[in-house]
């Protein structure tokens, strides 16, 4: 199932949105700072916000064609939202709050049945209690249940980890992985965290002063922005999946491509052996003779310069090194280093500049 | 003895159905100020504002032309309906009703103001249509600025002296309030009986509000 967004537009004072794009299946992540017009697209397509122009479409589904006459009414649209706060109702229990969404699926069974998302979100034991009484976490897990129970055919999750604490967001995310591999309907995660965008989704889509900038991949997005703004806003980074293959000392091996790996091992929770690496372009150091050198970076990877970009402080280097790495240098480093594409290199990281997430 | 019990509860149930009769555009009423916009909708803010800035006995004379023997609802009541309203216990209703009928407004408004637009905007992408999520999650959400607004009301129908006096007169045993009484009492002399009504003026109060408190606090665990 496709959402396709066709000249949408919408305009108050300074700001306009206008956007054509496509989102597929997956997890599609909506990333931006704030007053990018991430809030105001998925009001949009949830219904909550009428655009002055354009046509949303859910599948074969019309939701909106304002040239047609066509504006379905946020209840008909099946398009479930769970905003930062999670939006419970404080006035009924975790089982009213569910009870509530139910309404429009009779309580229908299959994979949206209350049972199965209570035990898929372990809230089964929460029933009861009032949304007052619940943790930051909990009730954005009740939030998400709530939702799924509507029987969604799209989820809309607008920053729905902003409102928690490090510790409590890596307790929720493998419930949202939970989420995007049992369902198997179209997810647009909006948040403002590369971190958060990188361990859950598929694709990302770049959003500016009401602009769609850059969509595809998310390791392709982070590795190649499109333009310097893109850049700017994401952070260059090479981002790629990884196996770990040793833990100790303090410190994990990490199989990437053909390349070795060494991270610090503090933040990996026990037992997780898919990672995603990611390493921000500008703790990489380039070098021209490696074998020479006496350094205390834990990561030297021998390697050839494959592309060159010029920026207009900054030069975008990619290097593969078995993988594919991007650096980023100031002009004048790379002037001395004379980075041509097919030039041998050496690549340095220090290990605690090798971020891992569990995939 | 039997007039002072008459009396008391002629004004109850004087209070008790005009502020019935005012709860569901009330309640509307403060629902349509807080969350739309109409065209018109200042000149009707306006209008259920002017109760309570303008004296009550100028609103009293505005209802004794409205609904007197030739003015436009007094002659639709009597043609149509063949149902007369000035100086019946009916015209206390009357006024009553709309001196009372901006508090509750009012306070409506601000309740439904109160309530976060966000949580009824989930509600609608859950699958609720409006009235639900009207009945469901705004109305229950607002209830504590509506039990108030609605105490207020009713306190204000107890009370009222001006509008009434216009529009209904001081018939004895027609539409004499605790309120009509006391002055008439002491217009006639008779200060004792004045006091009495003061007093049962005074204890109806003391009920209304610890009734009020009594059911806001039950709903707060």
């Amino acid at each position: 199932m496709t959402l396709l967004l066709q000249g949408v537009r919408w305009a108050a004072g300074e700001f306009e949105l206008s956007i054509d794009a496509e989102f597929g299946g997956g997890v599609t992540g909506l990333f931006g700072v704030s007053g990018a017009g991430k809030s105001t697209l998925i009001e949009i397509v949830a219904g909550l916000r009428r655009p002055d122009a354009g046509i949303v479409k859910l599948g074969d589904t019309v939701l909106t064609d304002l040239a047609r006459g066509v504006s379905l009414p946020p209840e008909r649209r099946c398009v479930g939202l769970v905003p930062q706060d999670g939006a419970l109702f404080p006035h009924l229990s975790v089982g009213g709050n569910l009870r509530f969404a139910e309404r429009r699926t009779g309580g229908a069974g299959g994979i949206f049945a209350r049972s199965h998302v209570c035990e898929l979100l372990g809230i089964g034991e929460l029933l009861a209690r009032a949304p007052a009484d619940l943790s930051g976490g909990e009730r954005q897990r009740v939030a998400l249940a709530r939702a799924l129970v509507s029987g969604p055919r799209l989820l809309l999750l607008d920053e729905p980890l902003a409102a928690l604490d490090a510790a409590r967001k890596a307790a929720v995310l493998p419930y949202l992985r939970r989420i995007r591999d049992e369902f198997r309907i179209p997810i647009l995660y909006v948040s403002h965290v590369a971190e958060e965008i990188a361990a859950l989704c598929d694709d990302l889509a770049v959003l500016a002063g009401g602009r769609l900038l850059q969509q595809g991949k998310v390791e392709e997005v982070f590795r190649r922005p499109a333009s310097p703004e893109v850049a700017q806003i994401v952070g260059v980074e090479t981002v790629c999946p990884g196996q770990v293959l040793d833990k100790k000392d303090g410190l994990v091996t990490v199989g990437v491509g053909a390349a070795r790996l060494v991270a610090l091992s503090d933040s990996l929770p026990a037992g997780t052996l898919e990672v995603l690496v990611s390493i921000r372009a500008e703790d990489v150091v380039l070098v021209r003779e490696m074998e020479a050198l006496h350094a205390s970076a834990r990561n030297r990877w021998p390697g050839i310069v494959r592309a060159v970009e010029h920026g207009p402080a900054t030069v975008r280097i990619e290097v593969d090194c078995g993988f594919p790495l991007v650096a980023l240098l100031t002009r004048q480093a790379a002037e001395e280093l004379e980075l041509v594409p097919g030039a041998p290199i050496g690549a340095l990281v220090k290990a605690p500049h090798v971020h891992l997430l569990p995939r | 003895m039997d007039d002072v019990l008459h009396v008391t509860l002629f004004t109850l149930g004087v209070a008790v159905l005009s502020t019935l009769l005012i709860l569901p555009p009330g309640v509307a009423l403060g629902w349509l100020l807080a969350r739309r916009k109409w065209p018109g909708k200042t000149v009707v803010e306006t209008l259920v504002a002017l109760p309570l800035v303008i004296p009550p006995v100028a609103t009293g004379l505005i209802l004794l032309k409205l609904f007197g023997r030739r003015g436009p609802l007094g002659q639709f009541f009597e043609n149509v309906l063949g149902v007369e309203i000035v100086f019946t216990w009916k015209a206390v209703v009357v006024a009553t009703a709309v001196m009372s009928l901006p508090l509750l407004a009012r306070a409506a408004r601000v309740a439904f103001e109160e309530v976060p637009v966000r949580l009824e905007n989930v509600a609608r992408t859950l699958g609720a249509g409006p009235w639900r999520v009207f009945f469901v999650v705004s109305l229950p959400l607002a209830r504590r600025g509506l039990s108030a607004g609605t105490l207020l009301a009713f306190a204000r129908a107890l009370g009222e002296f001006g509008a009434t006096v216009m529009v209904a007169g001081m018939i004895p045993g027609e539409t004499i309030t605790l309120s009509l009484g006391i002055y008439h009492e002491v217009q006639l002399g008779h200060d004792a009986a004045a006091f009495v009504l003061l007093a049962i003026s005074v204890a109806l109060a003391f009920g209304a509000i610890t009734v009020s408190e009594w059911m806001l606090r039950r709903k707060t665990p």
